[in-house]
């Protein structure tokens, strides 16, 4: 999965619309229930990683996926809010995150803003 | 990179070992099964693991080898436990215990014909699958789970999920020693209360199959097969429980490396040597998640089990349960030596061969059955560990991807695969018409090049071919 984006904060903010599209059709999808996160790690690489990390743990604890993103740069990573949808209600358009790997992992500062690439385990 | 492959004989090649290599790389496969896709870094994979600090013989990978996560899928790597070898949780896989399980039905492919469209249906509407959480067991919190971790599916069989006898025909008799759950962060245990006996997605299924042609009849019949008959075979793992503590012990050992010295060419190769803290901490981690896996097949054979006897009044015997993403703590030869090892097989199965101790009795004589499921539209395979496998007794998994799900779905649809497999008298219960394309047969190896291969190999023998008759997928 790639995204890119003038910020940071936005790059991130589309990597994860980006891997919750990747198997769910999100057309006219609307939160429900909102869940504040809060990420701290030593690389913004490893940010990446743990924001991926916390949608697969929701999807599969509380069966709900973020259909609306917002994050804020804090010191050593971000924070922001996930507004959640129900996952059973939206149509299943292909294999569900299971893990997010570390291979192949990058979140760099460009020319024309941040871009991000990230593999995950389905 | 450039590799170059040296062809030792029609079914082996090898790569030499150049600096940072620690042994050279082999690979099991024919010229035409050897990863080819523009691309597909699976060979490179065998060179990364070869560099891995305490790996002995080679860095092996099977006829099905594909492009992986840090190790390759179809790879095999043994590392010396006694001399700084290490254990790598992506030498496992995120899918901890992954594996396959086959029942052997007490009905014919003929007398089900006309029941087989029920059968399906209950199978589809009671077999969980897909995303999210949802099992057939509702544990009653991180109590039960940790002790169904520790006993796997003999824990299962104890609480009225099966029979003893289930358990004489499962790997390590159901039960991987040496669990800790204490290893099992909370974050694990959250996703594994509530998916005990659930398929999952991607490509795992649980699918009916008949033996199409029996290549040993001898084998075949101490297996408990017969040309013709009905069988069952269900591919599925740890589900997110198993994902979550790879994904953990990563970490861990991705923020040691520093201080064991180590260098590795790729981040998901992360490894600690598996005598240390990180190392046997995994090592705890990884055996509760892989009873875990075993417990979710075993609730899985009872909804198949339940269907059977309501449609057909048909019981369904345990042919075997082997996982084939697993480290194990083995004693090998090496260079004539006895060795305590670590051998990872991921996307490998163990085959055992004949006269081997841990093999129950009735299997002694003709060795261990080794499944190699195909896909949805070919055929899957029966095969059995011989003498000689030089791949510390490990096998083929499975067909082995050729096109990414990305390539599968720029080609196939769905809904006219769904009709090509029903014109076919397959009978399909998918979840999403993407998710079925994904799995194309076409997005696969040839699975019968690939058994050949494998016996060609000298890594297992041909015992039954098994068709498929109807597909439950996630």
């Amino acid at each position: 999965m790639e995204a890119w984006a003038p910020t940071r904060e936005e790059c991130l903010a589309q990597a994860v619309r980006g891997v919750c599209a990747s198997f769910l059709d999100l057309t006219g999808a609307a939160g429900v229930r909102r869940r504040d996160v809060e990420i701290r790690a030593e690389r913004d690489e490893d940010v990446l990683v743990a924001l991926l990390d916390e949608v697969v743990y929701r999807l599969d604890t509380e069966g709900e996926v973020p259909v609306d993103v917002e994050l804020a740069p804090v010191d050593g990573g971000v924070k922001g809010v996930f507004q959640m949808a129900d996952a059973g209600s939206l149509p299943v358009t292909g294999a569900a995150p299971k893990a997010v790997t570390l291979h192949g992992l990058a979140l760099n500062r460009g020319q024309d803003g941040w871009t991000c690439s990230v593999t995950l385990d389905v | 990179m450039d590799i170059t492959l040296v062809e030792e004989t029609p079914f082996r090649f090898r790569i030499e070992r150049q600096v940072p290599m620690r042994v050279p790389g082999v690979v099991f496969a024919t010229r035409e099964l050897l990863p080819q896709a523009a691309g597909d870094k699976a060979l490179e994979q065998v060179v990364n693991v070869a560099t891995l600090p305490g790996i002995v013989r080679a860095s092996y990978a099977m006829p099905d080898v594909h492009w992986g996560y840090g190790f390759p899928i179809g790879g095999v790597a043994a590392t010396d436990m006694d001399a700084g070898g290490v254990i790598s949780p992506g030498g496992v896989g995120f899918d901890i215990s992954c594996g396959v399980r086959l029942l052997a039905a007490g009905i014919d492919r003929g007398p089900l014909a006309p029941r087989m469209r029920r059968l399906m249906d209950i199978l589809g509407d009671t077999v969980p699958r897909g995303l999210g959480p949802g099992g057939l067991w509702k544990l009653s919190g991180r109590s039960q789970l940790g002790e169904l971790m520790v006993s796997g599916a003999a824990y299962a069989v104890e609480h009225g999920r099966g029979v003893p006898r289930d358990l004489e025909r499962c790997e390590d008799r159901g039960t991987l020693p040496g669990a800790d759950p204490s290893q099992v962060g909370q974050r694990a245990v959250d996703r594994g209360l509530r998916q005990v006996g659930s398929l999952g997605s991607a490509n795992h299924f649980l699918e009916v199959q008949a033996v199409d042609r029996v290549y040993d009849e001898p084998t075949a019949t101490a297996f408990g097969l017969h040309t013709g008959q009905v069988c069952v075979m269900i591919h599925c793992g740890s589900r997110g429980l198993g994902h979550q503590v790879c994904s953990d012990h990563v970490h861990a050992m991705d923020q040691s490396l520093r201080s064991f010295g180590i260098e590795l060419p790729d981040r998901q190769l992360a490894c600690a040597p598996a005598v240390s803290t990180p190392g046997s901490a995994y090592l705890g981690a990884m055996a509760a998640a892989a009873n875990y896996g075993r417990a979710n097949r075993q609730l899985l054979t009872e909804a198949a089990r339940h269907a059977f006897t309501v449609v057909a009044g048909a019981g369904l015997d345990l042919v075997y349960d082997v996982s084939h993403n697993m480290a194990k703590i083995e004693t090998h030869d090496v260079d004539g030596v006895r060795r305590r090892l670590c051998v990872h097989r991921k996307g490998a199965t163990r085959a055992l061969p004949p006269g081997h101790p841990d093999l129950p009795d009735d299997l002694a004589e003709v060795g261990q059955p080794v499944l190699v499921p195909g896909t949805m539209g070919t055929a899957s395979y029966v095969m059995a560990g011989v003498v000689g496998n030089a791949a510390f007794w490990s096998a083929a998994h499975g067909a082995g991807r050729v096109w990414s799900r990305h390539q599968a779905l720029r080609r196939v649809r769905g809904e006219q695969l769904h009709e090509e497999l029903e014109s076919h008298g397959i009978a399909v219960r998918p979840k999403s018409w993407r998710a079925l394309a994904e799995e194309a047969p076409d997005a696969y190896k040839d699975v019968d090049a690939v058994a050949v291969a494998t016996e060609g190999a000298g890594l297992a023998r041909l015992v039954a071919r098994l068709v498929p008759l109807g597909v439950v997928k996630g």
